[in-house]
């Protein structure tokens, strides 16, 4: 799997999203409704800065959704290493995603984990 | 979209619905568009840093001179096939009788090691197994047997050839040829 280099750095972000993706300012957001408010490549450039085998899991995991087995199988650990890498890169992904949509008013201090 | 597993209010299920959420936004990106358009250029880079003997300013130059080196070494092998071919075709065809009463002494006497067969035919196949070879070359040694059959008949050595380089193709193979 090859992933594209991302075209657009997270600092970027304080140039604005674009409009349609721009997810409505309300006090308490759905987590799913924050990330939509990021594009592939700004999730892709979160993704980059995480350390390599957590970045791993993710994509086998997340995006390529291949089976814990068979992730463990692929790199060589054990199943319950994968779903702990997962956990810890799905909350490593979360904090470098928030501050940047605190900054641009997607959420509020109160709506922060 | 939404999750029903947040609850700003619960910590544990703010987790789980973060959790959720993050791995359904990183499912999204398989069905992202990949650009391949530089992945060449860079494999090719990653390749001549890590093996520098690959390394080519030019790789359409490179690919030229591959081809050339083949072309090379399919003539090369040509011209050395045509020399031997021509070479053996311009020589005797079977031995004189000097050669083949050598090799009749050389049999009596034991210095040639001798197999015995019943005819011709088992004779061939014996010298055919043995040094696998031309059609031509078969059956010029075939004509070799029948000159020292007719010669060593009469001791009851009903049959023996020799392989080595004294025999040569015959001449109805040259003819044919």
């Amino acid at each position: 799997m090859v992933l594209r280099k991302s075209q657009v750095s997270l600092d970027s972000m304080e140039d604005g999203l674009p409009d349609d993706r721009l997810p409505e300012k309300t006090e308490s957001r759905d987590p799913q409704q924050i990330l939509e408010g990021f594009s592939d490549p700004q999730i892709l450039e979160a993704l980059s800065q995480l350390p390599d085998e957590m970045r791993w899991v993710l994509l086998f995991v997340d995006v390529e959704a291949l089976d814990h087995a068979t992730a463990a199988a692929v790199l060589g650990v054990a199943e319950g290493t994968i779903k702990s890498r997962a956990h810890r890169g799905r909350a490593m992904l979360r904090r470098l995603l928030l501050p940047l949509a605190q900054d641009r008013r997607l959420i509020t201090d109160a709506e922060k984990p | 979209m939404t999750n029903e597993n947040h609850n700003p209010a619960n910590p544990q299920a703010d987790e789980k619905a973060w959790d959720d959420a993050v791995s359904a936004r990183l499912g999204q990106l398989r069905s992202a568009p990949v650009d391949l358009s530089n992945l060449r250029a860079r494999i090719d880079s990653q390749i001549r840093q890590e093996h520098p003997k690959v390394r080519a300013k030019n790789p359409i130059l490179r690919m030229i001179w591959a081809h050339h080196l083949q072309a090379i070494a399919a003539l090369f092998i040509f011209v050395v096939l045509a020399g031997v071919i021509i070479n053996a075709l311009s020589n005797p065809s079977i031995a004189s009788a000097q050669e083949m009463f050598q090799v009749h002494d050389d049999l009596v006497a034991g210095r040639i090691p001798v197999s015995r067969v019943t005819s011709i035919e088992d004779a061939t196949k014996s010298l055919v197994d043995s040094i696998v070879a031309f059609t031509c070359v078969a059956r010029c040694a075939q004509g070799a047997c029948h000159g020292l059959l007719h010669e060593v008949d009469q001791r009851q050595a009903n049959g023996m050839c020799v392989a080595g380089p004294r025999w040569r193709p015959c001449d109805d193979d040259r003819r044919q040829g």
